[in-house]
């Protein structure tokens, strides 16, 4: 998933005096910011339709159907959890529907590997999908398969192929070997909303420690970040507040673990304050930032 | 010339563990596995004392319900005198062997324990009651003082808590409290042992592993896991794997129940004291000892029901403790160009010319590891399996969870909330004054604090029977969840599941019929336990 620095956004989406918790996001505020017509924030229950193949994963939203991806395999798109309501963050897809919904996008790449084409039409990168913390016994709907959607998964419900088969990310490489003068280097994660565990952007918790290491850093600052999605219906999602305090605490241990310079000096800060939001690059800023520091 | 007396001693000794007086002439050569005979088993050969005189053989065999156990000593004869996995190293008594016996698949079969318990007295060591005995100030000897450790093989582990460091000495905070809802074992609520001591502690009743084909789990035996391990686990990107701490190479964290140990050498270490009550670590020697003696063995079926004996050369690949020796270690058999338990094809021309019965039982095999491999069902609310990108429910097999080649574990690390101790799945009798049922394990009450991240499918407040690998982690959401085990040697070491829950093949493949609503058919049951029986 992409990274970088939160950029300024214009003041009227700042949403001063207008933000909600989720606590009260069900309850859409009108306000004048809305994200671009084509983008389709929200929080439903997720729907699993299954089909001959693998299930296609849907949600509902002001009175339609949306499609968000097929079960795939464990390292690619992570789709949704029955129990649980989910935050998607996506963009509308032109074109035929999947599996009955209309498909959603992202333009952050959730799968190394596309997950399969549905009647012949590559399947679209998947929106940004986090299943929320707490349980929701309303989301239990599950669909009987229908033999009209036709999906071909790149991994079906039995065994893998060997063609087809995910592999376990490779360690990442390690740093070349930097030279003097060092430079302070900040090594960005990015997190599904509400959540403090670090997915695919991990590798850059080990990144900065290597980068530690090579440079016998002076000190290593840990900032957590607690995000907030402007929805389509003008409403905002705040994360939970203590999220960037958890964030850092999860970071701390690991990159404790992974094991820092021993004279190196382990800074952290927590940012409670949520990060502006403009429904479009809300995923990049539910972050935690690692600050290398010679 | 010394291979083929040896051969020879070991045939003639039955291919039970040996006595000394045979041995003086075989040893020293360390006889290659293959070239040691299939042997008969002798009814005796049950139990191995700790201390006793005698060896383990290259390969011996032992008579199950569904006919025999093998284990193979991959380096050749092994005196047990002065190994100290055969020593009683502690002051109880027990030695390793005490817990991991040959005849119980390497681990310890219900149908032993209970045999060794009349024959003695409940006298042996294995009954001793800092963990033999539901607590250790019961009555020791008597039927009622050990009732968890008879009836259902477990032993009793007892763990800090709250836990404040890791097996590393990496901070813990735990995330949760314990309440014990019923203590039918009176340990959870001892004022010396219970959760309100002095020096608080959780009791909790689990079954010894397997100590064989550790080349496939335990990186320190000599094997290689998949992916190299690395030092994130793949099924919780965040988490840093623990390391090693002699090498400092990343565990695969699949060695025991809770991964609390990272290491075969760690583990011996923590068994010496918990189990062997021995105060200090044992010496490099006695460690080097026990961790070979544990690489080198390998457990399977040796022999199934209708009498096919997997030694020979026309036996699927993957049966047998020589395919585990031989096979290749870390390879994730979640696929069909490498299927986890291989190919079971030169059945198919085989029993073409085979009696009625022998052909049925093979048909019967190769459905059921059909059913296995390919049958979907609703995988759901496993925590650290639906959790991990497969999204819940998942439409998948068997194979999904059970995917290292060979012997059926995760490659992962392997810790996932099946539902074995955790209400509502955990399969403890109801209370019914029409019933004389009643519950044998401690029930919990796991409150997670507000800020932590909650069970995914259970929530923030818990009932277990263990909380598993949360007493290591202190994380609510690890509430319930078990290292799996192996899936090789099963028909010689009832009964299954860390809590002993499952008293044969059938509760436990009834068990997952239960827990995922698999509407498995009678045949497709039978099948299935077939196929494991020959594991």
């Amino acid at each position: 998933m992409p990274t970088g620095k939160p950029r300024a956004l214009p003041a009227v989406m700042l949403l001063a005096g207008a933000v909600l918790t989720w606590a009260h996001a069900e309850e859409p505020l009108a306000v004048a910011a809305r994200p671009p017509p084509e983008h389709r924030n929200f929080l439903a229950c997720p729907i699993l339709q299954d089909t001959a193949t693998v299930p296609c994963w849907m949600a509902d939203y002001a009175g339609e159907r949306y499609f968000l991806g097929v079960q795939t395999d464990s390292g690619g798109w992570s789709p949704p959890y029955l129990g649980h309501k989910a935050l998607i963050e996506g963009i509308v897809v032109s074109g035929p529907r999947i599996c009955g919904g209309i498909p959603l996008t992202s333009n952050y790449p959730q799968s190394p590997l596309p997950s399969g084409s549905a009647d012949g039409r590559p399947l679209p990168n998947p929106p940004v999908t986090s299943p929320m913390r707490e349980l929701d016994a309303a989301c239990t709907t599950m669909l009987p398969a229908d033999l009209q959607y036709h999906i071909a998964a790149r991994r079906g419900p039995g065994p893998n192929t060997a063609a087809s088969a995910l592999r376990p990310p490779p360690a990442p490489a390690s740093l070349q070997t930097p030279t003097p003068p060092f430079r302070a280097r900040t090594f960005t994660l990015t997190y599904d909303f509400d959540s403090e565990v670090a997915g695919k952007t991990i590798g850059e918790a080990l990144k900065a420690v290597q980068y530690a290491r090579a440079i016998d850093a002076h000190r290593i600052t840990l900032i957590g970040y607690r995000g907030a999605t402007l929805l389509s219906d003008g409403a905002l999602a705040q994360e939970i507040p203590n999220i960037a305090a958890l964030r850092v605490r999860e970071l701390a241990a690991a990159v404790t673990k992974l094991g820092i310079p021993s004279g190196t000096t382990l800074a952290e800060r927590s940012i409670d304050e949520p990060e502006p939001a403009d429904g479009v690059t809300d995923p990049q800023r539910r972050r935690a930032e690692i600050i290398v520091t010679p | 010339m010394a291979r083929k007396r040896q051969a020879r001693q070991v045939r003639f000794a039955g291919g039970r563990w040996l006595a000394a007086a045979v041995l003086s002439a075989a040893v020293g050569g360390g006889a290659p596995a293959q070239s040691i005979p299939a042997e008969q088993p002798s009814e005796h050969a049950y139990w191995v004392s700790p201390g006793a005189a005698g060896a383990a053989p290259a390969l011996s065999r032992y008579h199950d319900d569904w006919g025999q156990i093998e284990v193979l000593n991959a380096k050749g004869l092994t005196l047990s005198q002065g190994n100290a996995f055969f020593e009683p190293i502690g002051t109880n008594g027990r030695a390793c062997v005490s817990c991991h016996q040959p005849a119980s698949g390497m681990g310890l079969s219900v149908q032993a324990i209970q045999r060794r318990w009349r024959e003695t007295g409940g006298k042996d060591p294995l009954f001793a009651v800092i963990d033999g005995a539901n607590c250790p100030d019961l009555p020791p000897a008597q039927p009622a003082s050990h009732s968890l450790l008879l009836k259902r093989g477990l032993f009793r582990v007892s763990l800090p808590w709250p836990r404040h460091a890791g097996p590393d000495g990496s901070a813990v905070e735990p995330e949760f409290t314990i309440e014990v809802v019923r203590d039918p074992t009176g340990c959870n609520t001892s004022p010396v042992y219970g959760l309100h001591s002095a020096d608080p502690h959780i009791s909790v009743y689990r079954r010894p592993r397997v100590v064989g084909n550790l080349q496939y789990v335990a990186p320190d035996a000599g094997g290689t896991t998949f992916g190299g391990a690395g030092p994130f686990n793949a099924k919780r990107m965040g988490m840093v794997m623990d390391k090693d701490p002699r090498t400092g190479a990343y565990s695969a964290m699949n060695i025991m129940s809770d991964a609390r140990e990272p290491s075969l050498v760690t583990q011996a270490i923590d068994a010496a004291h918990d189990h062997l009550q021995r105060a200090t670590p044992p010496s490099e020697m006695q460690l080097q000892q026990i961790v070979q003696f544990e690489s080198q063995i390998f457990v399977a079926q040796g022999i199934d029901k209708v009498g096919d004996d997997f030694a020979t050369s026309d036996t699927p690949p993957a049966l047998g403790a020589r395919n585990l020796q031989t096979s290749a270690t870390g390879v994730l058999g979640d696929n069909f160009g490498k299927p986890v338990f291989k190919t079971f094809d030169v059945w198919v021309n085989r029993s073409q010319n085979e009696a009625q019965a022998r052909a049925e039982f093979k048909a019967s095999v190769m459905r059921g590891y059909a059913v296995f491999f390919t049958r979907p069902f609703w995988i759901r609310d496993v925590a650290h399996i639906n959790t991990v990108g497969l999204g819940n429910p998942a439409k998948r097999t068997c194979v999904t969870c059970h995917n290292l080649q060979m012997v059926g574990t995760d490659a992962s690390a392997g810790w996932v909330d099946l539902g074995t101790t955790n209400e509502p799945w955990a399969g403890e009798p109801l209370y019914s004054p029409d019933s004389d049922a009643t519950p044998d394990l401690p029930l919990f009450k796991v409150v997670c604090n507000a800020d932590a991240r909650p069970h995914p499918f259970l929530g923030r407040t818990i009932y277990t029977h263990d909380p598993g690998r949360a007493l290591i982690s202190g994380k609510c959401y690890d509430v319930g969840s078990i290292v799996m085990g192996q899936l090789r040697g099963l028909a010689a070491r009832a009964p299954y599941f860390s809590n002993g829950s499952a008293e044969d093949l059938r509760a436990l493949v009834d068990f997952y019929d239960r827990r995922f609503n698999m509407s498995l058919t009678q045949r497709e049951k039978d099948d299935l336990v077939n196929f494991m029986s020959v594991l």
